[in-house]
Order: C-alpha cells, then sequence, then structure tokens
C-alpha cells in the first residue's frame, strides 16, 4: 500500500525531532584546528600588543603598555568595557564601569585607574591588578565608521573594483578586470602621526592597483591636476615611475595561493583554478608609467595608485568614491544584510509576500506603487505570485509579480549602468518623465516571464500586443519596469514610485 | 581578574565551540546537503570568524546573527561556484542523525522520511530553504531568525507556514504522479 505523502504537520514534526549531528571524529578535529589558530591569534596579540576590544561605541585596539608615567591624564572615556569573547555566540561579557561626575574613572569591582588620552590616541587604564603596577592600555583608533572599504575575503577573491565577468555578470561593472589573475595583500598599519592606514593591494599579471586608506580628516594631498570625478574633487598625478611593493607576508614562502571559491562558470574563463599549482609571484613590480588619484571625503583620504590606463584608474576611482559616499554599497562579507537590503514588500488584500534580495552591491529602490489589479481575485491562495531575482553577481535584480490566469505581469529590474548606456527606443515609443527624470516608454517590446508553480511547473508567459516598457536612469542605477496586460498609464505611476526608502 | 588571559579565552571557545558549531554545521548541511562539503564549510567558516573577530561589530547585530551572516556568504558562494542546487542525499552519505522518537523501531523510517524531506527543500525558493535551515537545522528561534534577516516574527512565521505547506504539496504532487 502507498504511504501516505506527509502532512504539513508530520513535515514539522519530523524537522523537529529529527537532526544531523557532525561526527565525533569531525568536532574534534575541528577544535584542535580552531584552538591551534586561536593560540597564533593570541600569542600575535601577545607579541604585537594589539587586541580588539569592543568598548560599546567603537572597537579599539589595545596595547598594553609598560610605563605609564609618559601619558597625559585622560580628558574624556566615558565607560571601560572589557569585552571577553563568548557567552551566547562567541559573545561578550561584559563588565563594564563608568566615569563619575568629577571625570575620575572609576571601575566597577575594580581599582581606580587612570585612563589618558595623546593627541588622537585614546588610552585607558588596564582594569586588572596587574595594571595597577603598570596600569595602561593604549588605544589605536578603529571605529565602525573606519570598516575598511575593501575587506579581501577567502572565499570572494573579487575585489569590488573588478570587474566581474568572469562569475556570469551580465554587465560590466566598469572596471577592466584584473580577476581571475589577481591577488590580494591587505594591511592595516599606524604611521608616526598615529594615523591609521589602511593598504589593500589587488595585483596580477604585470599589474597592479594599491589603494591606501589614511583615517584622518584633511590629510595634505600630492602636488597634481585637480579634476573632478563624479562632481568630488580629485588630485590625479601622471608618470610616475618606481617599484610597488607587494608584500607577502601572508604567503608563504613567497609564493601566492589562489582564493577560494568566487569564480567558476560564466563568460569570462571562470574563476582561480583550484587544482592549479602555486603559482611564484614578484615582491615587487616595477613601473614607469604610474598614475595616481587622491582625495579627502568623510575625514578620510584615499590614494589609489596603478599601472593600469589612466582610465581605468579612474573608473576604479569613480567606483570608490561611490562606495566611500554611500552612493553605491558593497557588501561586505560576513555581516548580515542590513535592513536597508530588505527591498520588497506587500500586504495585498488577505495576502501579502515580501521578498528579501541580500547581498546586491548597489541599493536597490523599492516600490510603493503597483497596480491593485495584480492582487485581486477569486481564489486567495491563487491570486499572485511574485519573486525577486538577483542577478549572479549582485549588480542586477529584478522583482516580478504575475498572474498566471490573466498572463498579467509586472517586471522592475534594477541594476547597475554600463558605461556610455544610453536610453534605448523601440519602434514604437514616447518620451515621458519618472520623478522629473527623462525616460523612453517603449511599446510592444518582445519579453517573458518564465513562471514556477508550487508543484514545479514551469510556464513561458510571453509579452502580447498589450505590452510596455519603461526605461530611464536613477539613483546612479538602470531601471526598467516591464508590463503586461497591465494599462500603461500605471507605467509612470509604478515607475513614480520607486524609491530608495 | 584579567578577562584577556589566555586561559580565559580558550575556555570560553570550548564552551561557544560546543553550544554553536553544531548550530553553523546543521545549518550548512540543510544547505548544501552533502556531509565533506558542509564539514568543509563548517571549517571554514568557524576560521573565518576567528580571524575576523575585530569585525564584528555588536552594533550592527548578535554575534550569533553575524556567524550565520558568515556562514550564509560562505554556502552562497559555494552554490554560486556550483550554479546547482544539491544534489539528492543519499540515505548513506547523510550524516549521524538524531531522533527523538520512541520506540527505536519507528526510527529507520523516521529516517527515511526525513531524507525525503531534505531531498524536497529543493522546491523550495533559496530564501525558504534558508529559512528552513535556520529554523529546524540550526535550530534557531523565529525571533532570532527575524532579527538575522530584518524581518518580523510574524512574518518568519507565515514564511515557514508557506514553506511547509509548499514541502507538503511537493509530496502530494508526487502522490499524485
Amino acid at each position: 500500500m502507498a504511504k501516505e505523502p506527509l502532512t504539513e504537520q508530520e513535515i514539522h514534526d519530523l524537522l523537529t525531532r529529527a537532526r544531523v549531528e557532525p561526527s565525533t571524529e569531525f568536532k574534534t578535529e575541528l577544535r584542535s584546528w580552531l584552538r591551534i589558530k586561536l593560540g597564533q591569534q593570541l600569542r600575535k596579540a601577545n607579541t604585537n600588543g594589539h587586541r580588539p576590544i569592543w568598548n560599546h561605541t567603537s572597537w579599539h585596539l589595545y596595547k598594553g603598555h609598560d610605563n605609564m608615567k609618559k601619558i597625559t591624564p585622560l580628558v574624556a572615556v566615558l565607560s571601560l568595557v572589557f569585552l571577553v569573547v563568548v557567552a551566547g555566540g562567541f559573545g561578550i561579557m561584559l563588565a563594564s564601569s563608568s566615569q563619575d561626575e568629577e571625570g575620575s574613572f572609576a571601575a566597577a569591582d575594580e581599582e581606580t585607574a587612570t585612563p589618558e588620552l595623546i593627541e588622537d590616541t585614546e588610552v585607558t587604564a588596564s582594569p586588572t591588578e596587574e595594571a595597577m603596577e603598570t596600569p595602561t592600555i593604549e588605544v589605536l583608533t578603529a571605529t565602525p565608521s573606519a570598516i575598511p572599504l575593501f575587506t579581501p575575503t577567502a572565499y570572494s577573491g573579487v575585489p569590488p573594483i573588478a570587474s566581474d565577468q568572469s562569475i556570469g555578470s551580465q554587465v560590466d561593472l566598469l572596471i577592466r578586470t584584473l580577476h581571475p589573475e589577481f591577488y590580494t595583500y591587505n594591511e592595516i598599519i599606524v604611521d608616526d602621526d598615529a594615523v591609521q592606514v589602511r593598504e589593500a593591494r589587488y595585483y596580477g599579471n604585470d599589474s597592479f592597483v594599491i589603494l591606501t586608506e589614511r583615517m584622518a580628516p584633511n590629510q595634505p594631498l600630492p602636488e597634481g591636476e585637480e579634476i573632478n570625478l563624479d562632481y568630488y574633487p580629485v588630485i590625479l598625478v601622471e608618470e610616475l615611475e618606481g617599484k610597488a611593493l607587494l608584500t607577502m607576508d601572508t604567503l608563504q614562502d613567497g609564493i601566492s595561493r589562489p582564493f577560494l571559491g568566487g569564480g567558476g562558470g560564466g563568460g569570462g574563463g571562470g574563476g582561480p583554478n583550484l587544482t592549479e599549482e602555486p603559482r611564484l609571484f614578484p615582491e615587487e613590480i616595477e613601473y614607469t608609467d604610474g598614475v595616481m588619484v587622491a582625495w579627502n571625503i568623510n575625514d578620510e583620504q584615499i590614494s589609489l595608485l596603478t599601472n593600469l590606463p589612466q582610465d581605468d584608474l579612474l573608473d576604479i576611482a569613480r567606483l570608490t568614491i561611490r562606495i566611500q559616499t554611500g552612493s553605491l554599497e558593497v557588501g561586505i562579507p560576513g555581516f548580515p544584510p542590513e535592513p536597508g537590503m530588505f527591498v520588497f514588500e506587500y500586504e495585498g488584500p488577505g495576502y501579502g509576500f515580501s521578498t528579501l534580495v541580500e547581498d546586491l552591491i548597489f541599493k536597490p529602490l523599492k516600490p510603493h506603487y503597483l497596480p491593485a489589479t495584480l492582487f485581486t481575485g477569486k481564489d486567495e491562495d491563487e491570486i499572485f505570485g511574485a519573486d525577486a531575482i538577483r542577478g549572479n553577481d549582485g549588480s542586477s535584480v529584478e522583482l516580478q509579480v504575475y498572474k498566471v490566469e490573466s498572463e498579467e505581469f509586472l517586471i522592475i529590474r534594477q541594476r547597475v549602468p554600463i558605461i556610455g548606456e544610453y536610453l534605448p527606443k523601440a519602434d514604437k515609443s514616447e518620451e515621458v518623465k519618472v520623478n522629473g527624470m527623462p525616460a523612453v516608454l517603449n511599446y510592444n517590446p518582445e519579453c517573458s516571464l518564465e513562471v514556477a508553480d508550487w508543484g514545479g511547473q514551469t510556464k513561458e508567459l510571453v509579452c502580447g500586443t498589450n505590452s510596455w516598457s519603461l526605461i530611464w536612469f536613477a539613483e546612479d542605477l538602470s531601471l526598467e519596469v516591464i508590463g503586461n496586460n497591465i494599462p500603461k498609464s500605471e507605467a509612470v505611476l509604478i515607475a513614480n514610485g520607486l524609491k530608495l526608502d | 581578574m584579567d578577562h584577556f588571559n589566555d586561559d580565559n579565552v580558550l575556555n570560553l571557545f570550548e564552551v561557544w565551540y560546543e553550544q554553536e558549531m553544531p548550530r553553523l554545521y546543521r545549518y550548512i548541511f540543510y544547505k548544501i546537503r552533502d556531509v565533506a562539503i558542509a564539514e568543509d564549510l563548517t571549517s571554514l567558516v568557524c576560521e573565518q570568524a576567528l580571524g575576523r573577530l575585530d569585525q564584528y561589530d555588536p552594533g550592527r547585530g548578535e554575534m550569533r546573527a553575524w556567524m550565520f551572516g558568515i556562514a550564509r556568504n560562505a554556502v552562497r558562494s559555494h552554490l554560486r561556484s556550483l550554479k546547482r542546487q544539491p544534489a539528492p542525499v543519499s540515505l548513506d552519505k547523510l550524516p549521524e542523525i538524531r531522533v527523538q522518537i520512541r520506540p527505536v523501531e519507528q526510527s529507520y523510517q523516521v529516517k527515511e522520511d526525513f531524507k525525503q524531506v531534505l531531498d524536497r527543500l529543493s522546491v523550495l525558493s533559496d530564501r525558504d530553504q534558508d529559512l528552513i535551515a535556520l529554523r529546524y537545522g540550526a535550530g534557531l528561534t523565529n525571533q532570532e531568525i527575524a532579527r538575522i534577516n530584518g524581518m518580523t516574527d510574524n512574518h518568519v512565521a507565515v514564511r515557514l507556514r508557506r514553506a511547509l505547506r509548499k514541502l507538503k504539496q511537493s509530496f502530494e504532487f508526487e502522490g499524485e504522479k
């Protein structure tokens, strides 16, 4: 006798009662490995004195000091928080103390100690008993706002400044690529003026890009030609020559190793091939035709030095400025999506949907107006379907809302624009305005939408004679709204309703 | 007391490891459905998290959410590199399954059904698979999932219900064939 299909409740019970467990062998091996890594980190922290500690408002790299007498009195420390990794995660266990009314520092449950500040360098006292003997901790600045723009990771070997054609991108992300033959090296140093400096070095073949962030306001800029990029003044310096040092501290024996993941498939030849033998890389690249741009924005200075063509450098700089000023978002792997990434939400009559698209490299616009006819019908469950489709590389996103029976559908397409892109006109079109911006409304475009029902069957809905597409640019995005069997009078209303928040 | 001494940190690591690593592993397994890859990715995620502790910003969310953020990115990168859904689950390739059920004689059937459900997760959208993996794999509460995803608790509950219904319908659809 055939077994009855599982019910919702049975599936829930099953998933609740049965669970997979990592094997004991795996647990043991991983524990040993992680303890080794943790030990290395602790030794490193003890050696160079840096230990990341959170004080409720910002991250600090704490560095032990031997002699507190050299340090001047502290001006402003509101709280001292001791972070110990763990408690409900790797967690945080906090023991805090606060400044009293006179401004002196009283550590809760601990002896009083004197936190101090030297110029931009904040210094607090250690709460430990030993700290009473030599009780100072130097704090090197690293606030959350100073989270580096670029975070190369082991699993995303593609820096945001690189074109991404090799992982299946449909659009050119403005930049000529160093991928897949690039490698990154990253380090944070503190210079003689106590300014935190972060260098990200991208290099591959005979090309390199060195990005330097100096986390301090109004840093002097080099002499050169002042030009505008995205309305921001930058200094361009040409005909530079020298040697670009590509430090290999993180690499073993001067041998670079390809990053995991980030590639495969797509049109550009795939990502790093893990099966390839490690290859030797130069420790430095000599250049005679270097170009550099530098600018100050948001209390930090960025400079880019490269031996790539000047146009490429300016493209990289333009994109970097957009990231820096917030007009373009680049997901930093490792953080959960922010609320801003929660893009599409609709509560319809009796039935609602919300669709999340994560890790986009831009901030999509949210629809504030959608035609009511898409959400009305007889059977509540079958009224409409909705999907959000994210492009492979996060440079595009598409919201689809459809009714299968009446073949009504709406597609809202958003993507990073291509350089030189213009408004395409079809045979039948008219010029309109969307929120004051020029737009083109094309009639009878070629389009279709493949939809799936819950049983996994697919059906293709094809644009008929009652279809249109509206195309325009806004918020650094290329936008298109496509409608089929939806009155064209709705087109501009839908488009006008697309907003950042 | 020195909160920063090495022994203390190592002890705290042990606590974290026992509590959180299995959650990460289960979450990843639900998404990948391959023991070897789940082990690799779990190792990768733990190591990355350890190496990037200084990047963790409590102002942006809880540590657990941060960890799962790393895990999700790792899984996504992996699936993207494969450009395909996970392969069907083979019962003999499943990791150890613990079943809270009596009598023990029924456990084989439960494991078989469990495998069927895991197999059918691919009928769900990636996002719904993620919710199922977080809820039933990692064992997070709807509230925790909501915080990770930037959703409301209610939304999580509604979407989970719909995902279960979709799974049920896939069983029915199979039965009609």
